[in-house]
Protein backbone atom coordinates (compact mmCIF):
# COMPACT_ATOMS: atom_id res chain seq x y z
CA UNK A 1 0.00 0.00 0.00
CA UNK A 2 1.48 3.38 -0.91
CA UNK A 3 1.32 6.48 1.28
CA UNK A 4 -1.74 7.94 -0.43
CA UNK A 5 -3.63 4.68 -0.03
CA UNK A 6 -2.83 4.46 3.68
CA UNK A 7 -3.96 8.07 4.17
CA UNK A 8 -7.19 7.38 2.27
CA UNK A 9 -7.84 4.29 4.40
CA UNK A 10 -7.30 6.25 7.62
CA UNK A 11 -9.74 8.91 6.43
CA UNK A 12 -12.40 6.57 5.06
CA UNK A 13 -12.27 3.64 7.47
CA UNK A 14 -11.15 5.25 10.70
CA UNK A 15 -12.53 8.78 10.43
CA UNK A 16 -9.30 10.78 10.62
CA UNK A 17 -9.07 14.20 9.04
CA UNK A 18 -6.80 14.31 5.98
CA UNK A 19 -4.36 16.49 7.97
CA UNK A 20 -4.13 14.04 10.90
CA UNK A 21 -3.96 11.03 8.56
CA UNK A 22 -1.08 12.51 6.58
CA UNK A 23 0.83 13.40 9.74
CA UNK A 24 0.32 9.92 11.15
CA UNK A 25 1.50 8.25 7.96
CA UNK A 26 4.43 10.66 7.82
CA UNK A 27 5.50 9.46 11.28
CA UNK A 28 4.62 5.80 11.15
CA UNK A 29 4.33 4.82 7.47
CA UNK A 30 2.12 1.81 6.91
CA UNK A 31 2.17 1.10 10.65
CA UNK A 32 -0.26 4.02 10.97
CA UNK A 33 -3.00 1.53 10.13
CA UNK A 34 -2.05 -0.71 13.05
CA UNK A 35 -1.92 2.35 15.31
CA UNK A 36 -5.35 3.44 14.11
CA UNK A 37 -6.75 -0.06 14.62
CA UNK A 38 -5.30 -0.20 18.14
CA UNK A 39 -6.79 3.22 18.90
CA UNK A 40 -10.26 1.91 18.18
CA UNK A 41 -10.11 -0.17 21.34
CA UNK A 42 -10.23 1.25 24.85
CA UNK A 43 -6.89 1.42 26.62
CA UNK A 44 -6.12 -1.46 28.91
CA UNK A 45 -6.50 -0.30 32.49
CA UNK A 46 -3.56 -0.12 34.82
CA UNK A 47 -2.86 1.02 38.37
CA UNK A 48 0.15 2.28 40.23
CA UNK A 49 0.47 1.08 43.82
CA UNK A 50 1.12 3.78 46.39
CA UNK A 51 3.90 2.26 48.43
CA UNK A 52 3.67 5.12 50.92
CA UNK A 53 0.45 3.61 52.23
CA UNK A 54 0.35 -0.06 51.32
CA UNK A 55 2.36 -2.94 49.94
CA UNK A 56 2.08 -4.83 46.66
CA UNK A 57 1.07 -7.99 48.44
CA UNK A 58 -1.62 -6.39 50.56
CA UNK A 59 -3.24 -4.46 47.73
CA UNK A 60 -3.20 -7.36 45.28
CA UNK A 61 -4.85 -9.49 47.94
CA UNK A 62 -7.47 -6.90 48.87
CA UNK A 63 -8.44 -6.04 45.32
CA UNK A 64 -8.34 -9.73 44.42
CA UNK A 65 -10.92 -10.33 47.12
CA UNK A 66 -13.20 -7.87 45.33
CA UNK A 67 -12.83 -9.56 41.95
CA UNK A 68 -9.98 -7.54 40.44
CA UNK A 69 -7.28 -9.56 38.77
CA UNK A 70 -3.97 -7.72 38.72
CA UNK A 71 -0.96 -8.71 36.66
CA UNK A 72 2.41 -7.13 37.42
CA UNK A 73 3.79 -4.99 34.60
CA UNK A 74 7.31 -6.41 34.42
CA UNK A 75 9.03 -3.22 33.29
CA UNK A 76 7.57 -1.00 36.03
CA UNK A 77 8.34 -0.98 39.74
CA UNK A 78 4.80 -0.37 40.98
CA UNK A 79 2.55 -0.92 37.96
CA UNK A 80 -0.13 -3.55 37.43
CA UNK A 81 -2.42 -4.34 34.51
CA UNK A 82 -6.04 -4.77 35.52
CA UNK A 83 -6.71 -8.03 33.76
CA UNK A 84 -10.24 -8.52 35.01
CA UNK A 85 -12.60 -6.44 37.14
CA UNK A 86 -16.02 -6.92 38.69
CA UNK A 87 -19.17 -5.06 37.58
CA UNK A 88 -19.02 -3.18 40.83
CA UNK A 89 -17.27 -1.36 42.43
CA UNK A 90 -15.58 0.50 39.58
CA UNK A 91 -11.79 0.69 39.69
CA UNK A 92 -11.93 4.39 40.56
CA UNK A 93 -14.39 3.98 43.43
CA UNK A 94 -13.18 1.13 45.62
CA UNK A 95 -12.49 1.88 49.24
CA UNK A 96 -8.82 1.16 48.56
CA UNK A 97 -8.90 3.88 45.91
CA UNK A 98 -10.44 6.32 48.37
CA UNK A 99 -7.81 5.41 50.94
CA UNK A 100 -5.09 6.34 48.43
CA UNK A 101 -3.63 2.87 48.09
CA UNK A 102 -3.40 3.16 44.32
CA UNK A 103 -3.73 5.55 41.44
CA UNK A 104 -5.35 4.69 38.10
CA UNK A 105 -2.65 5.58 35.62
CA UNK A 106 -1.46 4.51 32.18
CA UNK A 107 1.86 2.63 32.05
CA UNK A 108 3.55 5.29 29.86
CA UNK A 109 2.82 7.88 32.55
CA UNK A 110 4.35 5.60 35.16
CA UNK A 111 7.32 4.99 32.90
CA UNK A 112 8.05 8.71 32.63
CA UNK A 113 8.63 8.82 36.39
CA UNK A 114 10.86 5.78 36.36
CA UNK A 115 12.88 7.41 33.61
CA UNK A 116 13.31 10.38 35.93
CA UNK A 117 14.86 7.92 38.39
CA UNK A 118 14.07 9.87 41.55
CA UNK A 119 15.71 7.21 43.72
CA UNK A 120 19.08 8.53 42.64
CA UNK A 121 18.48 12.02 43.95
CA UNK A 122 20.74 12.50 46.96
CA UNK A 123 19.01 13.25 50.21
CA UNK A 124 19.96 16.67 51.37
CA UNK A 125 18.66 19.64 53.23
CA UNK A 126 19.87 22.26 50.81
CA UNK A 127 17.74 24.51 48.69
CA UNK A 128 18.98 22.93 45.51
CA UNK A 129 17.61 19.46 46.19
CA UNK A 130 14.22 20.05 44.70
CA UNK A 131 12.40 18.99 41.61
CA UNK A 132 9.48 20.28 39.63
CA UNK A 133 6.78 18.22 38.03
CA UNK A 134 3.36 18.60 36.63
CA UNK A 135 0.52 16.27 37.60
CA UNK A 136 -0.42 13.45 37.73
CA UNK A 137 1.35 12.81 40.96
CA UNK A 138 4.00 10.26 41.69
CA UNK A 139 3.95 9.14 45.31
CA UNK A 140 7.22 7.25 45.22
CA UNK A 141 8.97 10.58 44.84
CA UNK A 142 8.02 11.54 48.36
CA UNK A 143 10.45 10.79 51.13
CA UNK A 144 12.15 12.71 53.85
CA UNK A 145 14.85 15.09 52.72
CA UNK A 146 13.45 15.38 49.22
CA UNK A 147 11.13 18.14 48.17
CA UNK A 148 8.81 18.00 45.20
CA UNK A 149 7.57 21.22 43.66
CA UNK A 150 4.51 20.66 41.46
CA UNK A 151 3.60 23.38 39.00
CA UNK A 152 0.19 23.65 37.33
CA UNK A 153 -1.42 26.79 35.93
CA UNK A 154 -5.07 25.72 35.65
CA UNK A 155 -7.31 26.12 38.68
CA UNK A 156 -9.35 22.98 38.07
CA UNK A 157 -6.29 20.82 37.59
CA UNK A 158 -4.43 22.26 40.54
CA UNK A 159 -7.42 21.48 42.78
CA UNK A 160 -7.46 17.89 41.53
CA UNK A 161 -3.72 17.66 42.10
CA UNK A 162 -4.15 18.81 45.68
CA UNK A 163 -6.85 16.20 46.26
CA UNK A 164 -4.57 13.49 44.93
CA UNK A 165 -1.64 14.67 47.04
CA UNK A 166 -3.90 14.50 50.12
CA UNK A 167 -5.37 11.12 49.22
CA UNK A 168 -1.96 9.61 48.61
CA UNK A 169 -0.59 10.86 51.92
CA UNK A 170 2.25 12.83 50.36
CA UNK A 171 3.81 15.26 52.81
CA UNK A 172 6.86 16.72 51.08
CA UNK A 173 5.26 18.67 48.30
CA UNK A 174 4.67 22.30 47.48
CA UNK A 175 2.04 22.96 44.81
CA UNK A 176 2.35 26.20 42.89
CA UNK A 177 -0.41 27.56 40.72
CA UNK A 178 1.67 29.20 38.03
CA UNK A 179 2.75 28.97 34.43
CA UNK A 180 5.71 26.62 34.08
CA UNK A 181 7.32 29.12 31.71
CA UNK A 182 7.99 31.27 34.80
CA UNK A 183 9.92 28.52 36.58
CA UNK A 184 13.28 30.38 36.44
CA UNK A 185 11.68 33.34 38.23
CA UNK A 186 11.48 31.20 41.39
CA UNK A 187 15.22 31.50 41.74
CA UNK A 188 15.52 27.79 42.47
CA UNK A 189 17.73 25.10 40.98
CA UNK A 190 16.28 21.62 40.52
CA UNK A 191 17.96 18.23 40.46
CA UNK A 192 15.28 16.70 38.29
CA UNK A 193 12.44 18.06 36.25
CA UNK A 194 9.62 16.03 34.79
CA UNK A 195 7.98 18.09 32.09
CA UNK A 196 4.66 16.45 31.32
CA UNK A 197 4.00 18.95 28.58
CA UNK A 198 0.60 19.92 27.21
CA UNK A 199 0.24 18.52 23.68
CA UNK A 200 -2.21 17.75 20.90
CA UNK A 201 -2.81 14.31 22.51
CA UNK A 202 -2.54 12.71 19.10
CA UNK A 203 -1.28 9.53 20.74
CA UNK A 204 -4.36 8.98 22.86
CA UNK A 205 -7.09 9.01 20.24
CA UNK A 206 -8.57 5.93 21.88
CA UNK A 207 -9.42 8.11 24.89
CA UNK A 208 -10.48 11.15 22.88
CA UNK A 209 -11.87 9.96 19.50
CA UNK A 210 -13.00 13.45 18.48
CA UNK A 211 -9.33 14.40 18.15
CA UNK A 212 -9.26 12.51 14.85
CA UNK A 213 -11.08 15.43 13.30
CA UNK A 214 -10.11 18.25 15.65
CA UNK A 215 -6.31 18.34 15.60
CA UNK A 216 -5.15 21.01 13.18
CA UNK A 217 -1.85 22.39 11.91
CA UNK A 218 -2.49 25.45 14.05
CA UNK A 219 -2.82 23.27 17.18
CA UNK A 220 0.48 21.56 16.45
CA UNK A 221 2.27 24.88 16.01
CA UNK A 222 0.72 26.39 19.13
CA UNK A 223 1.53 23.38 21.26
CA UNK A 224 5.07 23.23 19.91
CA UNK A 225 5.69 26.86 20.80
CA UNK A 226 4.40 26.27 24.32
CA UNK A 227 6.42 23.07 24.69
CA UNK A 228 9.64 24.79 23.59
CA UNK A 229 9.05 27.63 26.05
CA UNK A 230 8.33 25.20 28.90
CA UNK A 231 11.36 23.07 28.11
CA UNK A 232 13.65 26.10 27.94
CA UNK A 233 12.30 27.30 31.28
CA UNK A 234 12.87 23.86 32.81
CA UNK A 235 16.39 23.74 31.41
CA UNK A 236 17.17 27.18 32.83
CA UNK A 237 16.08 26.00 36.27
CA UNK A 238 18.03 22.73 36.11
CA UNK A 239 21.27 22.30 38.00
CA UNK A 240 24.40 21.40 36.05
CA UNK A 241 24.36 17.63 35.67
CA UNK A 242 20.62 17.49 36.37
CA UNK A 243 18.05 15.49 34.44
CA UNK A 244 14.91 16.54 32.58
CA UNK A 245 12.40 13.98 31.38
CA UNK A 246 10.27 15.42 28.61
CA UNK A 247 7.01 13.61 28.08
CA UNK A 248 4.01 14.08 25.81
CA UNK A 249 1.26 11.83 24.48
CA UNK A 250 1.70 12.84 20.87
CA UNK A 251 2.97 10.95 17.84
CA UNK A 252 4.12 14.09 16.12
CA UNK A 253 7.79 14.86 15.62
CA UNK A 254 7.06 18.58 16.02
CA UNK A 255 6.05 17.92 19.63
CA UNK A 256 8.83 15.46 20.38
CA UNK A 257 12.15 15.33 18.61
CA UNK A 258 11.92 18.88 17.28
CA UNK A 259 11.26 20.26 20.76
CA UNK A 260 14.03 18.43 22.59
CA UNK A 261 16.36 19.11 19.68
CA UNK A 262 16.40 22.73 20.83
CA UNK A 263 18.22 21.68 23.99
CA UNK A 264 20.92 19.93 22.00
CA UNK A 265 21.65 23.33 20.46
CA UNK A 266 22.24 24.58 24.00
CA UNK A 267 24.67 21.79 24.84
CA UNK A 268 22.33 19.33 26.54
CA UNK A 269 23.00 15.64 26.17
CA UNK A 270 19.90 13.81 24.90
CA UNK A 271 19.05 10.20 25.66
CA UNK A 272 16.07 8.71 23.82
CA UNK A 273 14.36 6.29 26.17
CA UNK A 274 12.90 4.06 23.51
CA UNK A 275 10.05 1.66 24.09
CA UNK A 276 9.53 0.59 27.67
CA UNK A 277 10.42 -2.93 28.62
CA UNK B 1 -13.19 36.01 60.57
CA UNK B 2 -12.00 37.05 57.11
CA UNK B 3 -8.42 36.47 55.97
CA UNK B 4 -6.00 39.39 55.92
CA UNK B 5 -6.09 40.92 52.41
CA UNK B 6 -2.57 42.34 52.66
CA UNK B 7 -1.15 38.96 53.51
CA UNK B 8 -3.23 37.03 50.96
CA UNK B 9 -1.27 34.05 49.65
CA UNK B 10 1.49 34.33 52.25
CA UNK B 11 2.48 31.44 54.51
CA UNK B 12 3.23 32.70 58.01
CA UNK B 13 3.65 31.28 61.51
CA UNK B 14 0.41 31.08 63.50
CA UNK B 15 -0.26 33.80 66.05
CA UNK B 16 -0.76 32.76 69.71
CA UNK B 17 -4.56 32.62 69.39
CA UNK B 18 -4.39 30.47 66.26
CA UNK B 19 -1.86 28.17 67.85
CA UNK B 20 -4.08 27.81 70.90
CA UNK B 21 -7.05 26.87 68.67
CA UNK B 22 -5.03 24.29 66.75
CA UNK B 23 -3.62 22.74 69.92
CA UNK B 24 -7.06 22.66 71.45
CA UNK B 25 -8.44 20.82 68.38
CA UNK B 26 -5.59 18.34 68.53
CA UNK B 27 -6.15 17.74 72.23
CA UNK B 28 -9.83 17.34 71.40
CA UNK B 29 -9.08 14.09 69.61
CA UNK B 30 -6.29 12.95 71.84
CA UNK B 31 -3.58 14.01 69.45
CA UNK B 32 -0.21 15.63 69.82
CA UNK B 33 2.07 17.09 67.20
CA UNK B 34 5.42 15.27 67.28
CA UNK B 35 8.55 17.24 68.08
CA UNK B 36 10.07 18.89 65.04
CA UNK B 37 6.76 19.55 63.29
CA UNK B 38 5.99 23.15 62.37
CA UNK B 39 2.71 24.83 61.50
CA UNK B 40 2.18 27.63 58.99
CA UNK B 41 -0.99 29.57 58.25
CA UNK B 42 -1.94 30.20 54.62
CA UNK B 43 -3.82 33.43 54.21
CA UNK B 44 -6.65 32.98 51.73
CA UNK B 45 -10.22 34.26 51.74
CA UNK B 46 -10.17 32.08 54.84
CA UNK B 47 -7.14 30.66 56.69
CA UNK B 48 -5.72 27.20 56.10
CA UNK B 49 -3.10 25.60 58.31
CA UNK B 50 -0.38 23.31 57.01
CA UNK B 51 1.93 21.10 59.04
CA UNK B 52 5.51 20.39 58.01
CA UNK B 53 7.55 17.45 59.16
CA UNK B 54 10.54 18.30 57.00
CA UNK B 55 12.43 21.58 57.61
CA UNK B 56 13.42 21.83 53.95
CA UNK B 57 9.81 21.68 52.74
CA UNK B 58 8.89 24.24 55.37
CA UNK B 59 11.62 26.64 54.34
CA UNK B 60 10.95 26.39 50.62
CA UNK B 61 7.18 26.75 51.05
CA UNK B 62 7.62 29.81 53.23
CA UNK B 63 10.04 31.46 50.83
CA UNK B 64 8.04 30.63 47.71
CA UNK B 65 4.89 32.02 49.26
CA UNK B 66 6.38 35.50 48.94
CA UNK B 67 5.37 35.28 45.27
CA UNK B 68 1.85 34.40 46.43
CA UNK B 69 1.33 31.46 44.13
CA UNK B 70 1.61 28.64 46.64
CA UNK B 71 -1.59 26.62 46.34
CA UNK B 72 -0.82 24.01 48.95
CA UNK B 73 2.15 22.69 50.91
CA UNK B 74 3.05 20.01 53.45
CA UNK B 75 0.20 18.32 55.31
CA UNK B 76 -3.27 19.84 55.48
CA UNK B 77 -3.79 20.46 59.19
CA UNK B 78 -7.17 22.19 59.03
CA UNK B 79 -8.81 25.53 58.43
CA UNK B 80 -10.36 28.45 60.24
CA UNK B 81 -13.96 28.95 59.20
CA UNK B 82 -16.08 31.56 60.94
CA UNK B 83 -13.26 31.99 63.42
CA UNK B 84 -13.25 28.33 64.51
CA UNK B 85 -10.50 25.89 63.71
CA UNK B 86 -11.54 22.59 62.15
CA UNK B 87 -9.00 19.82 62.21
CA UNK B 88 -8.13 18.42 58.77
CA UNK B 89 -8.34 14.73 57.96
CA UNK B 90 -4.84 14.65 56.45
CA UNK B 91 -3.10 15.62 59.66
CA UNK B 92 -5.42 13.45 61.75
CA UNK B 93 -4.59 10.42 59.60
CA UNK B 94 -0.90 11.27 59.65
CA UNK B 95 -0.89 11.43 63.46
CA UNK B 96 -2.98 8.26 63.74
CA UNK B 97 -0.45 6.40 61.59
CA UNK B 98 2.38 7.71 63.75
CA UNK B 99 0.56 6.58 66.89
CA UNK B 100 0.14 10.17 68.06
CA UNK B 101 -3.66 10.13 68.14
CA UNK B 102 -5.70 8.12 70.61
CA UNK B 103 -9.36 9.02 70.07
CA UNK B 104 -10.43 6.32 67.62
CA UNK B 105 -13.62 4.51 66.77
CA UNK B 106 -13.57 1.22 64.87
CA UNK B 107 -16.55 0.39 62.67
CA UNK B 108 -17.71 -2.71 60.79
CA UNK B 109 -18.08 -3.10 57.02
CA UNK B 110 -21.70 -1.93 56.76
CA UNK B 111 -20.97 1.16 58.84
CA UNK B 112 -17.86 1.74 56.71
CA UNK B 113 -19.99 1.79 53.56
CA UNK B 114 -22.45 4.25 55.06
CA UNK B 115 -19.80 6.50 56.54
CA UNK B 116 -17.95 6.73 53.22
CA UNK B 117 -21.22 7.89 51.65
CA UNK B 118 -21.13 10.85 54.03
CA UNK B 119 -23.72 9.49 56.45
CA UNK B 120 -23.83 9.59 60.24
CA UNK B 121 -23.79 6.32 62.17
CA UNK B 122 -26.09 5.21 64.97
CA UNK B 123 -25.95 2.76 67.82
CA UNK B 124 -22.20 2.41 68.12
CA UNK B 125 -20.59 1.15 71.27
CA UNK B 126 -18.59 3.87 73.02
CA UNK B 127 -15.01 3.99 71.82
CA UNK B 128 -12.12 3.64 74.22
CA UNK B 129 -10.02 6.72 74.92
CA UNK B 130 -12.84 9.02 73.86
CA UNK B 131 -11.69 12.61 74.17
CA UNK B 132 -13.86 15.17 75.96
CA UNK B 133 -14.81 16.85 72.66
CA UNK B 134 -15.93 13.52 71.21
CA UNK B 135 -13.86 14.03 68.05
CA UNK B 136 -12.67 10.68 66.74
CA UNK B 137 -10.76 9.23 63.83
CA UNK B 138 -13.02 6.61 62.25
CA UNK B 139 -11.24 3.46 61.11
CA UNK B 140 -12.34 0.06 59.84
CA UNK B 141 -11.24 -3.30 61.17
CA UNK B 142 -8.16 -3.31 58.97
CA UNK B 143 -7.05 0.04 60.39
CA UNK B 144 -7.83 2.06 57.25
CA UNK B 145 -8.78 5.63 58.06
CA UNK B 146 -12.30 6.44 56.85
CA UNK B 147 -12.69 9.98 58.17
CA UNK B 148 -13.32 12.16 61.17
CA UNK B 149 -16.46 12.14 63.29
CA UNK B 150 -17.91 13.42 66.51
CA UNK B 151 -19.24 10.79 68.86
CA UNK B 152 -22.11 11.61 71.23
CA UNK B 153 -21.98 9.24 74.18
CA UNK B 154 -25.57 9.69 75.30
CA UNK B 155 -27.11 8.80 71.97
CA UNK B 156 -24.35 6.58 70.60
CA UNK B 157 -24.49 8.67 67.43
CA UNK B 158 -21.41 9.32 65.31
CA UNK B 159 -21.73 12.49 63.29
CA UNK B 160 -19.74 12.48 60.06
CA UNK B 161 -17.44 15.52 59.98
CA UNK B 162 -15.42 14.52 56.93
CA UNK B 163 -14.87 11.21 55.16
CA UNK B 164 -12.78 9.84 52.32
CA UNK B 165 -15.76 9.47 50.00
CA UNK B 166 -15.42 13.23 49.70
CA UNK B 167 -12.76 12.76 47.02
CA UNK B 168 -15.29 11.06 44.76
CA UNK B 169 -18.22 13.28 45.65
CA UNK B 170 -16.09 16.29 44.80
CA UNK B 171 -15.33 14.79 41.42
CA UNK B 172 -11.60 14.18 41.76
Amino acid sequence: MNKEQVVARLVESYGYSPFFAEKLVGELGEEALSAAEASEKPLKKAIRINTLKTTHRELVQRLGGKGFQLIRIPWLRNGYWVQAEPDTPPLGATHEYLFGYYFVQSPPSMYAVEALDPSRVKQSSTWQQVRAVRPPIYPSLWRTGVLLVAVEPKRGKVAALRSNVSRMGCTNTVILQMDGRSLPSLGMVFDRVLLDAPCTSSGVVSRHPTLKLRVSAKDVTEQQNLQIALLEAAYSALKVGGVIVYSTCSYFREEGEEVVGRLADRGASLTPLGPAG
Amino acid sequence: MQGNQELRGILRPPNPDELKSVNSALEGCGATLPAGYTLLVHELSYREVYAFSDPMVLRVAEQLSVKRNVYFAGIFAGSFRSGRFRLGLDLAEHLYRLGHLSSIVVVGYEEEQRFLYGRDLEGLTPPENLSPSGTVVVVNGAGDVLGLGRYYERSGRLVNLVDKGWYLRRGH
